[in-house]
């Protein structure tokens, strides 16, 4: 059983940021609707009915921005009435009730991110950008536990030389500046030794290479492919005006052609692949404990 | 066959009249495990250095140092990098990245080699090593020995023909030590990889060798098998930290076969001495009953949800003695030295200091002619650019205060503390402490990665202090340096007191726990925990000591 965080970091990334990115731009609401609902879905999946105030935050964003919307917002030829002599319309309602949808569904596509993601993968990301930034990265994040206990240590050696009262604010400064002070020199001479340490093990020899724990597999490919053949065409059919929405002077939805329930039909598919991914997976769990 | 040898190898460093080494000429064979021994200062470093090209020092050099009969200055990088692997001293200051996985990985990365070829190799390792658990640990989550582990493992992933240390263990304590050795002597028997070991804890290595190398002055004084440079070396030349048989074998005189191990010590001297006495006459060591620190059923614990490291720990260090606390690693012994220093508090029990509650010491009057403690790291405690400024910073008038101290310590004043030998920075910072004038002065682990010698100087200061009146709790893994200088000692095991008696009792009643000399003359004397001790049992003619 191999889940879908499970899957190799960039097929996931490329996935998420696909599925979150064209949400980013759309203004089409029914295909907003089906992203919020794929997203909102995963989420649960993945982590249960817990954290329901982000789900109340998150959900709440359609009507909020509703709201708020007309208030800033004069276009629009629907008035249903005035408020302190400004006029509220139809469209800039629908409007903001498109932007709380997008806000929300991007939102619940980066907390899906979240839970997908940990330090460890988004540093295989950042290898696979670029090696080099990886590594110190990994030497900084290396540095920082080992600065913090010895910052302990030398902290404790000092307030047993007896050289500050306790509780005093201008005492507790200096000797923390004296603190700082004896970790600047012991990081500096302690970082000679790490130093031949990378001498010794032929840094700097010749190219390096770059090993990761995670593998390509094939499925992890098709994934991949699939993403973006279909990203790649609903960005295509939008850019040929299929499918898009107009909310100003007055709300527009595009007539039911072919091309324009494709390109919404496509992009549900794309949201919901992790869903029918971890659907796949615990119909084959459950075959198989039924063969058992 | 030859894997590497020096040929009249000197080397002198830049603005320096007299060289580091001076016409050094040895060679290891392959498959050899080599041990490199002498005083802190007397070349080591800079020999193994001078091995490894990635690592050589600028200095004017003479003479040629070949790998397999190549010599090493003119080899290809790459070859040099993985063919001789190099571990330092330090465990943690080695370790490069933020991952178990990718440390191992650092070096093979280096030399460029594909991902497949890595994966199996660290999956080798992991398993050789035993480290598959750790493999996706923060190596800050490791134990000292874990890291030097690690740092072994990083090198020998590379598959390194030659294997050179530096004082490896010292660092680590006993039994994280005698891990890393076993595990060297391991690599040795197995993979027949050739072993060039600095080092001066010779108890466990000397057993172990092939060859011995014994340094002094920046030259090889004696090099070939153990036993034929032991048995033959005169007592002048040979270095202070033999093993216990070996110092044996030699306040006796003795002819014939040098007994390398306790149980060489135990099947060939032994039988050969006729005793005057099973038992070693008690020192009279009388002390006020004052108490200088007490603590009576204390608990501490880190966090609320943690273990206890602390339980029910009561005892008391008398006015004027050295009280030398014992005890397995994570045993609380360095916890309960940082509760009687006050920088942790315990929950529970009462911690009282010269008679008074160590919470009545408000605003850091404990620290002020009362208490004063020497870390296990002490270059925590140095902050200035030289010696001097280390000291006068404290006290101007420093030299008065010390006189009665006899520190020798006139040519390192000068220098930047972190320049000084590890013997010289422990008494540098122990100076420092003594200028808060303590009358209760707290040492943690203070002979961590000192020579004999440096062991010996360091003894004999707190002999010194003692007389002064000072007393003194030490906090030690060193069991030998414990029962030679302690008053008492007191065992702690998982943060409770177990036993507390003088080191002789001590030790005579410990099987396992126990010093060299105690294991060796154990069925023949009652109590002897030092080699002085056997030789004193002896009737007078044979003793010479």
């Amino acid at each position: 059983m191999r889940h879908f965080q499970e899957m190799n970091p960039t097929a996931v990334t490329v996935h998420l940021l696909l599925t979150a990115g064209i949400a980013m731009f759309s203004d089409n609401m029914i295909l907003l609707g089906f992203s919020l609902l794929c997203a909102a879905a995963f989420y649960v999946m993945q982590k249960g009915m817990t954290n329901w105030r982000f789900h109340f935050f998150a959900l709440s964003m359609p009507l909020v921005i509703a709201v708020l919307n007309p208030l800033w917002n004069q276009h629009g030829t629907t008035i249903l009435f005035f408020m302190n002599q400004r006029a509220v319309t139809l469209e800039a309602i629908l409007y903001g009730v498109m932007a709380g949808m997008r806000l929300s569904a991007v939102l619940y596509w980066f907390q899906n991110f979240t839970l997908l993601m940990n330090s460890e993968k988004i540093f295989y990301l950042l290898r696979c950008l670029s090696p080099k930034l990886a590594l110190v990265f990994s030497m900084a994040l290396r540095n920082i536990s080992v600065y913090q206990g010895q910052l302990k240590k030398i902290h404790q050696a000092q307030k047993a030389l007896g050289m500050y009262r306790e509780n005093h604010l201008i005492d507790d400064i200096r000797i923390s500046l004296r603190v700082f002070s004896v970790l600047l020199s012991w990081a500096l001479e302690n970082g000679i030794i790490t130093a031949n340490s990378m001498a010794a093990r032929g840094y700097g020899v010749q190219k390096r290479s770059s090993f990761t724990h995670y593998r390509w597999t094939g499925y992890d490919l098709v994934l991949t492919a699939v993403s973006l053949v279909m990203a790649a065409s609903v960005v295509w059919a939008a850019a040929e005006g299929y499918g898009q929405w107009q909310y100003y002077p007055v709300v527009v939805v595009p007539s039911c052609s072919v091309m324009n329930i494709g390109i919404t039909g496509i992009y549900v598919i794309l949201a919901s692949l992790p869903l029918i991914h971890e659907g796949k997976e615990i119909l084959t769990w459950k075959c198989l404990l039924r063969k058992i | 066959m030859e894997m590497l040898a020096a040929k009249n190898l000197s080397v002198t460093f830049p603005e320096c009249n007299t060289p580091v080494l001076s016409d050094i000429s040895f060679s290891v064979e392959a498959g050899a495990f080599a041990i490199l021994c002498g005083a802190t200062g007397c070349g080591k470093s800079t020999l193994l250095r001078m091995c490894k090209r990635e690592l050589m020092p600028l200095c004017e050099k003479s003479g040629t140092v070949t790998l397999e009969g190549m010599d090493i200055a003119e080899a290809q990088t790459g070859i040099t990098a993985a063919d001789i692997g190099f571990v330092m001293q330090h465990p943690e200051q080695q370790i490069v990245t933020d991952r178990v996985w990718h440390e191992l990985a650092f070096g093979l990365e280096n030399l460029g080699y594909p991902t497949e070829v890595i994966r199996r190799r660290i999956a080798e390792m992991a398993a050789y090593f035993g480290m598959e658990e750790w493999l996706e640990c923060n190596p800050a989550e490791l134990s000292g020995g874990q890291k030097q582990l690690l740092n072994l493992a990083g090198v020998m992933i590379m598959q390194p023909k030659l294997l050179l240390l530096d004082e490896p263990t010292s660092q680590l304590d006993p039994i994280a030590a005698a891990d890393f050795l076993n595990t060297l002597q391991r690599l040795n028997r197995d993979f027949s990889v050739t072993i060039l070991l600095a080092e001066h804890r010779l108890e466990e290595v000397i057993p172990m060798c092939s060859h011995l190398m014994i340094m002094q002055n920046g030259r090889i004084e004696r090099q070939g098998s153990p036993r034929s440079i032991l048995q033959t070396a005169a007592d002048g030349d040979m270095p202070d930290d033999m093993p216990a048989a070996v110092r044996l074998y030699h306040g006796l005189h003795m002819q014939g076969n040098c007994p390398l191990s306790v149980r060489e010590a135990r099947q060939q001297i032994m039988p050969l001495l006729s005793f005057s006495r099973s038992t070693v006459p008690e020192k009279d060591t009388r002390l006020p009953n004052d108490t200088a620190l007490a603590f009576s059923d204390v608990y501490f614990r880190y966090g609320r949800r943690e273990k206890d490291v602390l339980r029910h720990l009561t005892f008391q260090v008398v006015q004027g003695e050295i009280y030398g606390m014992i005890g397995g690693n994570g045993a609380g012994k360095s916890t309960a030295l940082s509760v009687a220093a006050g920088l942790h508090r315990a929950y529970a029990g009462r911690v009282s200091v010269f008679g008074k509650k160590i919470s009545a010491y408000t605003s850091g009057s404990l620290y002020r002619d009362c208490i004063a403690m020497l870390p296990q790291d002490v270059q925590t405690l140095f902050l200035y650019n030289t010696a001097e400024e280390e000291l006068s910073e404290l006290d101007a008038e420093y030299r008065e205060t010390l006189k009665d101290y006899h520190f020798d310590m006139d040519d390192m004043l000068s220098q930047h503390p972190y320049d000084l030998s590890g013997g010289q920075q422990q008494m540098l910072a122990l100076a420092k402490v003594l200028l808060m004038k303590p009358r209760l002065l707290l040492l943690d682990e203070p002979t961590k990665g000192l020579d004999a010698a440096s062991r010996q100087g360091l003894g004999e200061m707190l002999l010194a202090l003692q007389k002064q009146g000072i007393t003194i709790l030490l906090v030690t893994h060193d069991i030998e340096f414990a029962a030679q200088y302690a008053n008492r000692i007191g065992f702690l095991s998982q943060g409770e007191m177990i036993s507390e008696d003088t080191p002789r009792e001590f030790f005579s009643g410990n099987a396992f726990y126990t010093t060299a000399a105690s294991r060796i003359s154990r069925g023949w004397l009652e109590n002897a925990v030092t080699i002085q001790d056997i030789l004193q049992c002896l009737p007078n003619e044979r003793c010479d000591q």
